[in-house]
């Protein structure tokens, strides 16, 4: 039974009751029946004039507490709510059907420590105005999950004193909020550095000491390291300059993200997603060239050398989106420079041609993500065969976290 | 304590409280209707309960509770001396119960029914709870409350002023209040809610105020529209339409006769009587070919109303005097005339001195109508006439004496009416007036003639009632057989008038020590018939309607000797007579002080039963309804309270016996953890799995330390609730 109809069968109601009582007053007379035909009246001429009054006067606004939010953290949700005229009203209800990313809380790896997290649907405030013009409803939303979110739909109900009719008003909300992939501190293990980023140390070192490898200079300009500076130029010219060493000679990393949504568990996705975001910031700080590229969808991959970019990009992955960003085809470019990182939740068929095509001169780490009940025997297995790709692999479990910091090491 | 758990018991007690006070104008009329009630205690003890339900103890220790305030209420109200005794209780109930059995209601004692009162009390607190906090709708209740209080101020000698004002309070500020509580989806904190509630109840007070403040000073009006009690018991034949469905009853216009009516079983009024008569009440003598009319305007002469002489009888009867109190309920309330049987000399009612007569419409009317009061009670004085035979066939009436009044007819009745008249006389043989009138009487009892109340046709424009009776349809009711005969005998020139008036209503209760009766007569016992008059007797009534008996017998003067023998021989033995007499005489002024009471309270007392019987009949129905989950609750607080394994066996039993009745056999090839699986596949989860693995623990390790954990309690209670709602 819709609410319009219910209100139409109280009103009615209630003149069937007050048909009832003026029949009962024209028969009998009297002080009884009068005073209940005209103290009824009194009511139902309140009933009916809530029952008139409009909600359509009213005017809503939403605010968030900050501007950009990360992945698992906690977001104040402000509705303020502005009356055009102050009719007493008892009880006011903001109900939020939530948009159906909001849902469901973010999980990753990192949160099977945590205690269980509750499904939400729906965020009920209740409210007693009275006269108040100006309401504010404000929830918290925890624990949110990555991605951009719109839509879920808002109602506001009011009712009489007698609780006879509920007035309800639609809003439509179409601001959007969006959640980046939680923030990791990668501190990478001096081995696996040592190991990974061979080449870069190397490099750095003979370009110390034999500057002359360097094939080029050019004018300083802020920002340059200090150590490039070419100073028996500026000695000779009293110029600043830098050195330029050749492309082939600098050390280059491929940070590869494997996006399984069909197949892997959301907690390894997730924090499959935030490694990379952790890596390629990581590297973006050493200064080490970097460049990031998602596969997803077994053919589909995005190509990013931009932190913001890249960021922005993961925020969105995730298959209600897919249609936002289509990238061109393309392959990892394959240098003999590059290292590869490889981050996968699963062992698809992306992955597998990925690893084949680069396997002969390459220098790769594989990071596989999973719970650690969900790799069994055959997969452990298959792990270990990766190594005829030149890949060394290793594996994050939930048991891998210990703190927010995370290490990175090889086995 | 948890502050919301705070906020939800004031919240209950607010509203319990409301509800006590709006139940506490059920109680206070009873003061006024019933003298025995015992009001104080009937308060005391409905507080009581519904402190004992207030505070939600357990089921048994709260009926417990109650019983013992029952039995304690219930020696206080019949002063016994031990408070804790339940013999006075059993004495009243198997005194009481065979004074019901044979619907003897006035003779039910006061404590008796003080302790329906307090049965109701008991039952009502329960109602009211389930009303107020588990359903949290007490609409119900507030019309029911606002419906009595109305019925009783219109009904009775309730007044209602101030009642309905604090009723009209208590009703909206409860009703507010639950649909308050209703209306908040979750609870509030305790600080938020004491600020909402006063401010709730702020708002709610200043619209209430007004509400009141304006009811109460509005001009109060006298009825505008007439009083529909009478216009829906008499029917109006002015307004008679001819297809129109009359309703049986007494009314005063009979100017257009005939068409069907519906039978009515209003009550118009009781008689309390020594002996079963016809009432009269009026007589006409104008026949116009459609109806009666009178041939004169009433004029009433006064008449000391303890001699009252109506002209009926040409000569004094002379037998015993009798006596009935005729009592008439507020259907007949606009009634102005007596309805006295024949024989009437006295007629006392509130007023002694003089009652209005009109002889020739055989009128009796109460002194006073300009003060629109009604008759309500009143007590006749009869003598009952004999008619005898040997002198009504001896009675001549000299043609100069005869009054053309009496012998009137419409000068367009039909010719054949007066041949039919000639031809039944020939045909009997009759040559006094005795037996002309006895001819024409019998003449209807013939199977030419048929009763019947719907298939009854009215007179067409040009048609004579009587002629369209006696010729065409021959099937019709009393006002078509009594019309008819005066009209025949008219014809024959004898004298005769159309008398209205009731029959003798039916027996509702025999009051073994007394000679008297109590008739109740309704708009079903409203009749017509004929009166003849005799010379040197007087008016004598005929009933010529079929499947009547008259109210007087024509005896022949031997029979009369023979009837009034029995009665001398029965005194033969004086002096128990006498005791006999005493008895009945002191029974009969004590029952006429409280007739009055009775008549009010053995109504009262039926609806309070049939109302126990529903309230009950309701309650174990409910039970019924919700048993399984009240056999699950049972189960879980056994198993909660004693952890033991036990406990737990026979709750597993109950599951199983569940599931049977939800279609889930246990097959006999089946295993426990086979069966297990069928369970969980339906009701989606694990539990049962879980449940029936700890029971083979329970089995094959009898004895040896298996703990009954709270996790197979709660997953034995959510399977339970599962298995229950899913058959709803």
């Amino acid at each position: 039974m819709s609410q319009t109809f219910k209100n139409r069968f109280v009103l009615l109601l209630l003149f069937v009751i007050f048909a009832v009582l003026y029949a009962y007053m024209q028969f009998q007379g009297g002080f009884v029946s009068s005073f209940l035909l005209t103290s009824y009246s009194v009511l139902l001429l309140y009933e009916l004039i809530f029952y008139m009054f409009p909600m359509k006067g009213w005017s809503v606004s939403r605010s968030f507490s900050e501007k950009q939010v990360y992945a698992g953290d906690r977001v104040d949700v402000n509705i303020s709510l502005r009356r055009a005229i102050p009719f007493p009203v008892h009880y006011l209800l903001y109900e939020e059907k939530l948009a159906e990313s909001l849902r469901t809380p973010y999980v990753s790896l990192l949160t099977e420590q945590l205690t269980q997290i509750k499904k939400r649907d729906v965020i009920i405030i209740e409210k007693a105005p009275f006269f108040k013009r100006d309401v504010t409803f404000s929830y918290a939303l925890e624990h949110i999950a990555r991605g951009i979110h719109s839509g879920g739909s808002i109602r506001l109900v009011t009712t009489d004193i007698f609780g006879l009719f509920k007035k309800e008003s639609h809003i439509i909300v179409d601001d959007e909020l969006i959640i980046y992939p939680r923030q990791l501190n990668v501190r990478l293990a001096s081995d696996w550095a040592g190991r990974l980023l061979d080449g870069y140390i190397t490099t750095a070192k003979s370009f110390e000491q034999d500057s002359v490898t360097s094939t080029s200079v050019k004018e300083f300009s802020p920002g340059d390291k200090l150590s490039t500076i070419h100073w028996k130029q500026f000695a000779k010219q009293g110029e600043l300059m830098t050195k330029q060493f050749d492309d082939e000679k600098r050390a280059h990393i491929s940070v590869a993200l494997f996006y399984d949504e069909k197949n892997a568990s959301k907690q390894a996705q997730e924090s499959a997603i935030e490694y990379c975001a952790a890596l390629f910031n990581h590297f973006t700080n050493e200064q080490i060239e970097v460049e990031a590229s998602i596969h997803y969808d077994s053919d589909q991959v995005i190509r990013e050398n931009n932190s913001r970019n890249l960021l922005f990009s993961l925020t969105t992955l995730s298959h209600q989106m897919k249609e936002k960003r289509v990238d061109e085809t393309k392959t990892i470019q394959s240098s003999p420079n590059t290292t590869f990182v490889y981050l996968a939740t699963t062992m698809n068929e992306q992955l597998m041609s990925e690893l084949k095509k680069n396997s002969p001169h390459q220098d790769a780490v594989l990071l596989y993500f999973s719970h650690s009940t969900a790799l069994n025997d055959e997969d452990k297995k298959e792990l270990k065969n990766l190594q005829n790709y030149h890949v060394r692999v290793q594996l994050i479990t939930e048991k891998t976290f210990i703190n927010d910091q995370v290490e990175v090491k090889s086995e | 304590m948890n502050m919301r758990h705070t906020a939800a018991n004031v919240e209950h007690f607010i509203i319990y409280t409301l509800g006590l006070f709006l139940f506490l104008e059920w109680v206070y009329p009873i003061e006024t209707l019933f003298e025995s009630a015992n009001v104080q205690l009937l308060i005391v003890f409905l507080i009581y309960t519904f402190l004992v339900t207030y505070l939600q103890l357990r089921w048994w220790l709260s009926f417990l509770l109650k019983a013992v305030g029952f039995i304690i209420v219930i020696n206080v109200s019949i002063q016994a001396k031990q408070l804790f005794s339940v013999m006075p209780l059993y004495e009243q109930i198997i005194e009481n119960a065979q004074f019901i059995a044979k619907s003897n209601w006035h003779l039910i004692t006061e404590p008796f029914e003080n302790m329906l009162f307090f049965t109701l009390i008991w039952l009502v607190s329960y109602l009211v709870f389930y009303w107020y906090i588990v359903l949290k709708n007490n609409l119900l209740f507030v019309l029911l409350t606002f419906f009595y209080i109305t019925v009783l101020d219109t009904f009775t000698v309730y007044d209602g002023t101030i009642p309905i004002i604090r009723v009209f309070i208590f009703a909206i500020l409860s009703f507010a209040c639950v649909r308050f509580s209703a209306t908040w989806q979750k609870e509030l904190p305790i600080k938020k809610y004491v600020r909402t509630i006063i401010k709730y109840v702020l708002l709610l007070g200043s619209i209430l105020s007004i509400a009141v403040i304006a009811g109460y000073i509005v001009p109060k009006d006298e009825p505008a529209w007439p009083d529909p009690v009478p216009f829906a018991t008499m029917f109006n034949q002015n307004e008679a339409d001819e297809e129109q469905v009359k309703k049986s009853g007494y009314g005063t216009n009979d100017d257009t006769l005939g068409g069907p009516f519906e039978t009515d079983d209003t009550l118009l009024f009781t008689s309390h009587s020594d002996t079963k008569h016809y009432y009269k009440v009026e007589t006409k003598d104008l026949y116009t070919g459609k109806g009666w009319e009178r041939s004169e305007e009433i004029i009433y002469e006064k008449q000391a109303n303890d001699s009252i002489k109506l002209g009926m009888f040409d000569q004094p009867l002379e037998n015993d005097e009798k006596e009935a109190m005729i009592t008439y309920e507020d259907s007949f309330a606009d009634m102005d005339l007596f309805a006295y049987p024949y024989g009437t000399t006295a007629i006392r009612y509130d007023l002694n001195d003089y009652i209005f007569v009109n002889q020739a419409s055989s009128l009796l009317k109460k002194r006073d109508v300009e003060n629109g009061e009604s008759i309500e009670q009143y007590d006749v004085t009869y003598r009952e006439p004999t008619y005898i035979e040997e002198q009504l066939s001896t009675s001549e009436t000299n043609e100069a004496d005869k009054q053309a009044r009496y012998t009137q007819l419409p000068d367009e009745l039909p010719e054949r009416i007066h041949e039919l008249a000639e031809e039944i006389v020939e045909d009997a043989g009759a040559t006094n007036t005795l037996e002309k009138a006895q001819a024409v009487e019998a003449h209807f009892s013939s199977t030419d003639f048929v009763y019947e109340t719907t298939d009854v046709a009215v007179p067409e424009a040009d048609e004579d009632y009587v002629d369209q009776f006696l010729f065409e349809t021959q099937q019709g009711y009393c006002d078509n057989y009594s019309t008819s005969m005066v009209v025949l005998l008219r014809a024959l020139d004898i004298e005769a008038r159309w008398v209205k008036g009731f029959t003798g209503g039916d027996e509702v209760l025999t009051n073994e020590q007394s000679d008297k009766s109590t008739y109740e007569i309704t708009n079903e016992h409203a009749h017509s018939w004929v009166e003849v008059y005799f010379a040197g007797v007087g008016w004598v009534p005929f009933e010529p309607t079929k499947g009547f008996t008259p109210d007087q017998p024509i005896v022949p003067e031997d029979d009369m000797e023979e009837a009034e023998d029995p009665l001398n021989e029965e005194s033969l033995d004086e002096e128990q007579i006498e005791s006999e007499e005493d008895e009945s005489v002191e029974e009969n002024e004590q029952d006429s002080i409280e007739q009055k009471d009775e008549q009010g309270k053995s109504t009262i007392l039926k609806w309070l039963l049939i109302t126990l019987l529903i309230i009950i009949a309701g309650l174990t129905a409910y039970l019924v309804y919700k048993r399984r989950e009240i056999r699950m609750k049972q189960l879980y607080n056994r198993m909660t309270r004693e952890q033991s394994i036990a406990s737990f066996e026979k709750a597993f039993t109950y599951l199983l016996k569940l599931l049977r009745k939800r279609g889930l056999t246990k097959e006999e090839s089946m295993t426990l953890r086979e069966y297990a699986v069928t369970v969980d596949k339906k009701y989606a989860g694990n539990k049962m799995k879980k449940l029936a693995t700890f029971y083979e623990q329970v089995l094959y390790n009898k004895g040896s330390n298996v703990q009954l954990t709270k996790t197979i309690v709660n997953q034995w209670k959510q399977l339970c609730d599962e298995v229950i709602k899913n058959n709803k």
